[in-house]
């Protein structure tokens, strides 16, 4: 299991679109909404959701004819997988970092004149954790459920099911905020997801890939 | 309506067409396995069914900390539903979440986890549908009592920064 620089720059190469749009979507969002940021932001919500189901779609896909084309390269499958996911992390931190630092540095505060609101600003310091963590909780379930659709197992509709579910779950769950005052549910949550990466790669050895 | 309010539909309806292209676009890959499979394929390894039972339990407690939890310690578990016109009571709304949540965590533990997952999106997607979670977090500041300062920093309670922070003098 190795990092292939070739392997990862071809994966960049079919993810790049999609990575530099919702940066710059993310970032002009920032830069034009003159309220305070919230972490159950809905428009960030989306942009969360369908960058993180791109992601999963153009690179997790294993029946996909570039990742059979990849697959037919002589790659092992944990090379496979290990790229998958740093080119996964690389094309997040492109659109999480950009948004985190608008609103970390005084760029957003010079832009929209919200110097007036300093309780502003020192409230929407830990929003961008919040989009992380967002990241950190769906992404491995949106990988996870590609692989587990080419499994030669049935009941791979139930994991389309448990992502439609926690996807669901997160807008009531972080709107009605019991976040704050029940931290503790961060715990198992990060515990699940880091369970489905671990599954995920278990279960990225034995997929079945059409010829 | 505030922006979250107003984003609350695109956001349902934008979830049920990204979950119709989703179903769609593993169609074919469903037929190609069937191809290669005996007619009834395999179970899920327990890999697969540790991961799915564990992440529907845990939906299933969030769900349950959401819906029920909230209501309940914010006093509104007899109130009526805020967004609906309707004299069913909140107790009664309430208990039919935690039932149907707790079903799918039974479920989920029987390791019925397709049935499990489809009972908590239908239980969830009607939540939204049924209460807007920032009417009852209002309706709940208006409960607290009149000597109690309340202060908060949601974006309902901040004004906009267009707002001129020091308006003329009479």
């Amino acid at each position: 299991m190795r990092v292939r620089i070739a392997l990862l720059r071809l994966m960049l190469q079919r993810i790049g679109f999609v990575t530099v749009t919702f940066s710059c979507l993310v970032a002009l969002y920032l830069l034009l909404r003159p309220t305070q940021l919230n972490s159950v932001d809905g428009f960030v919500a989306i942009l969360v959701f369908f960058h993180c189901y791109s992601l999963s779609s153009s690179l997790g896909r294993p029946t996909d004819k570039d990742s059979a084309f990849l697959f037919s390269r002589g790659y092992s499958r944990d090379t496979l997988w290990l790229n998958t996911m740093i080119a996964t992390a690389i094309s997040v931190l492109a659109v999480w970092l950009p948004a985190a630092l608008i609103v970390w540095t005084p760029l957003r505060a010079n832009f929209l004149s919200l110097h007036e609101y300093p309780i502003v600003t020192a409230a929407e310091r830990a929003v961008p954790l919040a989009w992380l963590a967002w990241y950190a909780l769906l992404l491995p379930f949106f990988h996870y459920e590609w692989i587990r659709w080419a499994q030669p197992t049935r009941g791979a509709f139930g994991a389309t099911l448990i992502q439609a579910s926690m996807i669901v779950v997160a807008y009531p769950i972080v709107a009605a905020s019991p976040w704050p005052r029940w931290p503790i549910l961060w715990i198992p949550g990060a515990l699940v997801a880091l369970g489905a990466f671990i599954a995920g790669r278990r279960l990225y050895r034995r997929l079945e890939v059409p010829a | 309506m505030n922006i979250l309010s107003l984003s609350l539909g695109p956001l349902a309806v934008l979830l049920i067409i990204a979950l119709y292209i989703m179903i769609r676009s593993r169609q074919p890959q469903a037929r190609l396995l069937a191809d290669f499979m005996p007619a009834s394929a395999p179970p899920p390894c327990w890999t697969s069914r540790i991961v799915e039972t564990s992440a529907l339990a845990y939906v299933s407690i969030l769900a349950f900390v959401t819906i029920v939890l909230t209501r309940y310690e914010r006093g509104l578990l007899t109130e009526p539903l805020p967004n609906a016109q309707s004299p069913i009571t909140g107790l009664v709304v309430t208990v039919l979440f935690a039932a149907g949540i707790l079903g799918a965590l039974c479920l989920a533990l029987t390791w019925r986890t397709w049935a499990a997952a489809l009972l908590l999106v239908v239980l969830l997607v009607a939540y939204i549908f049924t209460t807007d979670p920032l009417t009852v977090r209002r309706i709940s500041l208006q409960k607290s009592p009149p000597n109690r300062v309340t202060v908060s920093l949601s974006h309902e309670a901040m004004p906009s920064a267009r707002v001129p922070t020091h308006p003329e003098a009479p």
